[in-house]
């Protein structure tokens, strides 16, 4: 965080700047929360988040707070996201050097000639499940048959993509729109509901229902997710401030994995206006310790990928109607930050 | 209180009432409602709704809003600042305009088609392109929020100036002097009440504005709040958030209103909903020049606002790539069938439900009149009720309504039957005394005083209700797409920029944006013919 975030880092000329500060003469109050001004050796970037500040992006926060950032050069403004913003267009746009995706969105605006390069996957098995509750469980993609599904609109091509990979008639389950919302499972309005693992279920189970998942990763649906991208151009020009942010990113999910009560602690303090419960928030966090590490990481290290998972990206992506290649990836850099083994 | 409550001070223009409730001081009597109204809440919450994740009772939010007193408020903070800056710029810039309007007469008919086209534009898919623009920041809500208040300032503003009393700007022309010295000395005080007015509605639209404008990423605020309430099963969280929105936005509206009569005392309160809508000059030339050239001055402004921002072609979308999309491209069949059907959806469960809210309205205003105890008990709660944010009434109507299309219907009758209540039922109470008189003294009926004075009397206040309410209502479907059914043109939306499809997303916003300025002239058209054949010469 710094003090004068909107001058500074517009993408823009004079006239938009001047614009802005116009429309935002409160930014300068807003943009300021938190840690004092850095000194003038850092190089400023924003870094686009996925979502609003969440125990998501955990190891982040605890880079920043731990002063991996810093110690890499960087001066990092974790930008929140929200349902009303992509990542990936302020990526395109310039206005952020790195941003959270997932394969499928930033794979869409790379297959229409968005410049952008997946250089790290933090969720390599999709964090997508199917819950329910226990008494009325769905356990594998054929039961969702017959059975009311409540989710968001926009996963209608997941859904269909899951019931394809695992012949399921898509046209047995009745879809109801439900977004960002347990209550309709709980209420008994649906029967189970398309959301990812570390969110509603233990928004659930921390309110004592007992809920049962079902991961589509385990059933073929291999799409990468939490994918760190880029633009080709910062790739060619800004590689090293990339690397950099890289290295911050995961020497702080290192100490996440290490001890992921911390930040979960760290996460509910940095943002006191959240009103999130460190319970809650400490469950999260050991649940996306778990999504984000795995074999593949603990012999590569944070952020890594297998060729293979590529491969089956393509596949997958190719039947949700996005046609990418291997050119998407890149992970020279990742190569380059482990040249001495996978951990830093 | 504001002008329903105001007109209900002037006796004389009432019906004689029959109930014995009538002389129950109106203070008592809605209070005596809110309390019934909370008891049957409270009740409703604690049985048929226990246990389940959707209504909270009163006594669990006043619990829940002490016992998280300062989240709750850093966060009313957070988003009623957002509103207020948004409010500050977006009524200079209206007034700004309204006065150049005034000023350069030849203007007025383009700035009004911008303004107009403003309104009308789809939210939800303005937030995505404002946020490339402004980058991080509070920026992206604050200029949304501005931009939800133009148009109805403007409209305020302009009415206001063109109210000064002729023989006062006489009077300066008599002395040699100018448009400028008339503005100054006569037209911008006989401007306030109307202004003020618009100022009235302008403050629920301001804090709508900043709220939708959080979901565009945002580190506090209601709307943020919101979302994580619902994700984590925090319904007395959401119900606190619903109750403190209702309370800012209608303690904005009445703080207003009271501040506009406090500067303005002498005059009456003026509704700009029930604004007339301006003539057209007659003569075929006149009507094309009238109708094209503002068409143009939007082109204008689109090219213009692509290239001072300098977006990039991957965002940007001129007329031209919109109308090769939808009509020259190869996949232009499908986009066609994509926006036109969901467009179809949409605008079949809006129309009802701008029917049902407009008619109901009507309905319940004449019952008002006819039943006065009952307007006195329940029009402070109508007044406050159209002030609500549509965020916090969209979770309580699927509460009852359910997730269907039903719902969009029902938010936008809900939508358009609060502001049409209000204006039709003051409109009602202003029935000239001399016609009452007359129906009196044959003993008519009150169906007779129905057909002969009130509904006539209301007409202006209805049709002028009736095309402010096309886009808002519009405004209203998409978002009870977004939020609550995913179906229609919202849904389009909000797929598109997730997904970074900007060549639908811009089509959808350029289609839904001239399919709410076509829904307002259209009925400002009707409205014109029937005001002039109603009352020739009234219509200015």
């Amino acid at each position: 965080m710094t003090t004068n975030q909107f001058s500074r880092r517009t993408f823009l000329g004079g006239t938009a700047a001047g614009a802005g500060l116009l429309l935002g003469g409160s930014t300068l109050i807003t943009a300021c929360s938190g840690s004092e001004p850095a000194p003038a050796a850092l190089t400023p970037v924003n870094f686009h988040l996925s979502w609003f500040d969440s125990v998501q992006f955990g190891g982040s926060y605890v880079a920043d707070a731990n002063g991996h950032y810093a110690a890499n050069g960087l001066d990092v403004t974790l930008v929140p996201g929200g349902p009303g913003v992509s990542p990936d267009t302020s990526v395109i746009a310039g206005q952020s050097i790195m941003g959270i995706s997932a394969a499928n969105f930033a794979g869409q605006a790379w297959a229409d000639g968005a410049p952008l390069k997946v250089v790290g996957v933090a969720m390599q098995r999709n964090p997508f499940v199917i819950a329910s509750l226990t008494s009325n469980p769905v356990n594998e993609p054929k039961d969702l048959e017959g059975r009311r599904l409540g989710m968001a609109f926009n996963n209608q091509l997941d859904l269909e993509l899951l019931s394809s990979l695992n012949g399921v008639d898509v046209n047995a389950i009745e879809v109801i729109q439900a977004d960002y919302d347990p209550a309709p499972l709980v209420n008994g309005e649906v029967d189970c509901l398309l959301c990812w693992l570390v969110d509603l279920p233990v928004a659930m189970t921390v309110a004592g229902i007992d809920n049962t998942t079902m991961l589509f990763a385990d059933f073929g649906y291999a799409v990468h997710s939490q994918t760190y991208i880029v633009t080709e151009e910062t790739l060619a020009t800004n590689r090293e401030t990339v690397k950099s942010l890289l290295r911050g990113e995961i020497l702080g999910w290192q100490d996440h994995k290490a001890d992921p009560d911390t930040a979960a602690q760290v996460t509910v303090d940095r943002f006191p206006d959240a009103g999130m419960d460190l319970e809650t928030e400490t469950l999260k966090a050991h649940e996306f310790t778990k999504l984000m590490f795995s074999d593949v990481t603990d012999a590569s290290g944070f952020l890594w990928w297998t060729d293979q998972s590529v491969a089956d990206n393509i596949r997958v992506l190719k039947a949700l109607g996005v046609n990418v290649t291997e050119d998407f990836w890149d992970r020279s850099l990742l190569a380059e930050i482990y040249a001495d083994g996978p951990v830093l | 209180m504001n002008a329903a409550t105001e007109a209900a001070a002037d006796a004389p223009t009432r019906p004689p009432g029959g109930s014995r409730l009538d002389r129950v001081p109106p203070r008592i009597l809605s209070a005596a409602v809110g309390v019934a109204v909370l008891l049957l809440w409270e009740l409703l919450a604690r049985t048929v709704y226990a246990g389940s994740y959707r209504l909270s009772p009163p006594t669990a939010v006043v619990a829940e809003f002490f016992e998280f007193r300062g989240l709750y408020l850093r966060n009313l903070w957070h988003s009623t600042k957002t509103a207020a800056w948004g409010f500050l710029w977006g009524n200079l810039a209206a007034m700004a305009l309204a006065v150049t309007a005034t000023l350069v007469p030849w203007l007025r008919r383009s700035i009004g088609a911008v303004v107009l086209t403003i309104f009308c534009l789809p939210f939800i898919a303005v937030a995505p392109i404002l946020r490339l623009i402004t980058g991080p920041g509070n920026a992206t809500p604050i200029a949304l929020s501005a931009l939800a208040v133009v148009f109805t300032t403007y409209v305020a503003a302009l009415l206001g100036f063109d109210l000064a009393p002729g023989s006062a700007l006489d009077v300066i022309r008599s002395y040699g002097r100018g448009r400028l010295v008339a503005f100054g000395t006569v037209r911008l005080r006989a401007s306030v009440p109307a202004l003020f007015a618009g100022l009235q509605i302008a403050a629920p639209a301001a804090f709508l504005g900043a709220v939708v404008g959080e979901f565009t990423g945002a580190h506090r605020g209601l709307g943020i709040l919101t979302v994580r309430a619902l994700g984590a099963l925090q319904t007395d969280r959401i119900w606190v958030i619903a109750v403190l929105s209702t309370i800012v936005a209608t303690g904005g509206y009445l703080a207003i209103g009271a501040l506009g009569r406090y500067l303005c005392p002498w005059s009456p309160a003026l509704d700009v909903g029930a604004v007339p809508v301006a003539r057209v000059e007659p003569g075929l030339l006149n009507r094309l020049a009238g109708l094209l050239a503002p068409i143009a001055v939007v082109f204008v402004f689109w090219y213009a606002f692509l290239w001072v921002f300098g977006i990039e072609p991957f965002f940007a979308k001129t007329p031209i790539d919109v109308w090769a999309e939808l009509f020259s491209e190869a996949e232009a069949a499908e986009t066609r069938s994509l926006i036109f059907g969901a467009l179809g959806t949409t605008l079949w469960t809006t129309s009802l439900g701008y029917v049902v809210g407009l008619a109901g309205a009507l309905v319940t205003a004449l019952v008002f009149i006819l039943v006065p105890w009952l307007e006195r008990a329940l029009m402070p709660i109508a007044v406050a009720l159209r002030s609500i944010p549509i965020i916090v009434t969209t979770p309580v109507i699927i509460l009852f309504v359910g997730r269907g299309l039903l719902t969009t219907t029902a938010i936008v009758a809900v939508m358009s039957f609060f502001p049409t209540l209000v204006n039709c039922y003051t409109a009602m109470t202003r029935t000239p005394e001399g016609i009452l008189d007359v129906l009196r003294s044959y003993d008519a009926t009150s169906t007779a005083n129905v057909r002969n004075a009130y509904l006539p009397t209301s007409v202006p206040a209805l049709l002028a209700s009736a095309r402010i309410a096309v886009p808002t209502s519009l405004l209203g479907a998409t978002v009870a797409e977004w939020l609550a059914t995913g179906d229609g043109i919202g849904a389009v939306m909000v797929t598109a920029f997730t997904r970074n499809d900007f060549k639908i997303l811009w089509v959808s916003v350029a289609v839904l944006t001239i399919v709410a300025v076509i829904g307002y002239w259209l009925v400002a058209a009707f409205e014109l013919r029937t005001l002039e054949r109603m009352a020739p010469g009234i219509s200015r």
